[in-house]
């Protein structure tokens, strides 16, 4: 599985949507799970996974999950 | 920084009251999609809430908490130097809300009284206060808590309506020895007033009866990210500038905010859940009154020593706050349902 694969199959289980239903092109509005409980555990596997903390309104920023795998790739350490 | 500790603080006991009215959130909430009833409930971990009817108010739970302490204790009105109610709750403009309690308690008069307009945070700056009064000379000081939340909630906006309940509480303290150290670690920021707000009911804003803006707002994705930031440092300062370890600390008693955020903070601090109760099941997030609920509900009544307590609100302001103190065997933890006015009046 190549990291885009992991990253999509990471996403659909955070916001319990069905595997293989996601893309890199997927916006927030189209994800079901992406509502203010999908945020929450959004923010905390960010900060858990890859010591992430969004600042406050940083959440907005995201429309996408492209917006996201580019936050990861920018500001991620993933944590031993 | 306001940080500091201070010396002759003893905890003396804690008393909380709630509303004996209690709602089930799987099966009292009409009109909401079952769904996401469910999803709501397992997140925030609130099976019942206790909340008040129309004719109870925060001080009336914190009276009926401060009279049984009283009772516990043994304290007479008459011994107490100060009276201080921690409230965003308050029954007037104006009187202070505490007003009332010195009058249905008979205090006397030489009983300084007064309101402070904290919320979440609460607690710890409510007991900073009493400790710099008793080093400052008093003898005895009762810090009341009450907050009645689940009045602020409307009742479409299932991320609150489902979350928030009501309690009263009473701590006391009386001037100790030298070794009855506490240290308090008090911050705000002021840029996220908005973060939790009720826009209307005050003069800032006026909005005709009903409208939304009389109701709270809560930016919980905002909250979470100032939980996850905030909660950490405060920790880790009060750890380094008084020299003690997680492992020195009996009890971690957060404020009660919502069980996945508390789950996770605990997580982050490397805290060990057996030592950090949580108390949500059953009462909900009743703001900062949680803090002493957690000690009445969620600490052992019988103890053969001495326990460290570390405490710790975050929340409306925003502000956050956090206290260490000692809890002695003796110091009772009371915890009773409001059995409504007329038995907490004083008999005149």
């Amino acid at each position: 599985m190549n990291d885009e694969a992991k990253f999509l199959a990471w996403c659909e289980t955070l916001f319990n949507e069905e595997a293989g239903s996601m893309s890199m092109e997927s916006s927030r509005e189209d994800i079901e799970g992406w509502d203010s409980m999908g945020s929450l555990l959004l923010m905390a596997d960010l900060d858990e996974m890859f010591d992430i903390q969004l600042g406050e309104g940083g959440l907005e920023a995201l429309t996408s999950l492209a917006d996201l795998a580019a936050l990861i790739k920018e500001k991620g350490t993933v944590k031993p | 920084m306001a940080f500091c500790s201070t010396r002759n603080l003893k905890v003396r006991g804690v008393a909380t009251c709630v509303p004996s009215k209690r709602i089930n959130n799987s099966t009292d909430i009409p009109n909401m999609d079952p769904a996401e009833l469910r999803k709501v409930v397992a997140m925030a971990g609130v099976k019942y809430r206790h909340v008040v009817d129309e004719s109870t108010t925060a001080s009336d739970l914190c009276r009926q908490a401060c009279s049984e302490l009283m009772e516990a204790i043994g304290w007479d009105a008459s011994t107490v130097d100060a009276l201080i109610l921690v409230t965003q709750s308050p029954d007037y403009f104006l009187p202070s809300s505490v007003c009332l309690v010195h009058r249905d308690l008979g205090f006397p008069t030489s009983t300084a009284t007064f309101d402070l307009g904290l919320g979440c945070s609460g607690h710890a700056y409510g007991m900073w206060l009493a400790g710099m009064m008793l080093s400052s000379g008093l003898s005895r000081v009762i810090v009341l808590h009450g907050e009645t939340p689940s009045l602020f909630c409307h009742p479409e906006d299932h991320a609150t309506f489902l979350l928030f309940g009501d309690a009263g509480s009473a701590t006391a303290m009386e001037r100790g020895d030298d070794s009855d150290t506490a240290h308090f670690s008090l911050h705000t920021d002021g840029k996220g007033f908005d973060e939790l707000i009720i826009p209307g009911r005050a003069f800032r804003g006026t909005y005709p009866a009903g409208s939304r803006e009389n109701y709270l707002y809560m930016k919980g994705p905002d909250i979470f990210a100032f939980s996850l930031k905030r909660v950490p440092e405060v920790i880790s300062e009060m750890l380094e500038r008084t020299g003690l370890g997680i492992e020195d600390i009996d009890h971690f008693i957060l404020h009660q905010s919502n069980q996945f955020i508390m789950r996770h903070l605990a997580k982050k601090c490397a805290i060990d859940l057996e030592k950090m109760p949580i108390i949500l099941e059953q009462f909900g997030n009743v703001g900062g009154p949680s803090v002493p609920l957690a000690m009445t509900k969620g600490l052992p009544l019988e103890r053969d020593r001495t326990v460290r307590l570390l405490s710790l609100g975050y929340g409306v302001g925003l502000s956050w706050s956090c206290g260490v103190f000692d809890l002695s065997p003796d110091a009772p933890l009371v915890h009773s349902l409001y059995r409504g006015p007329s038995e907490n009046l004083e008999k005149s």
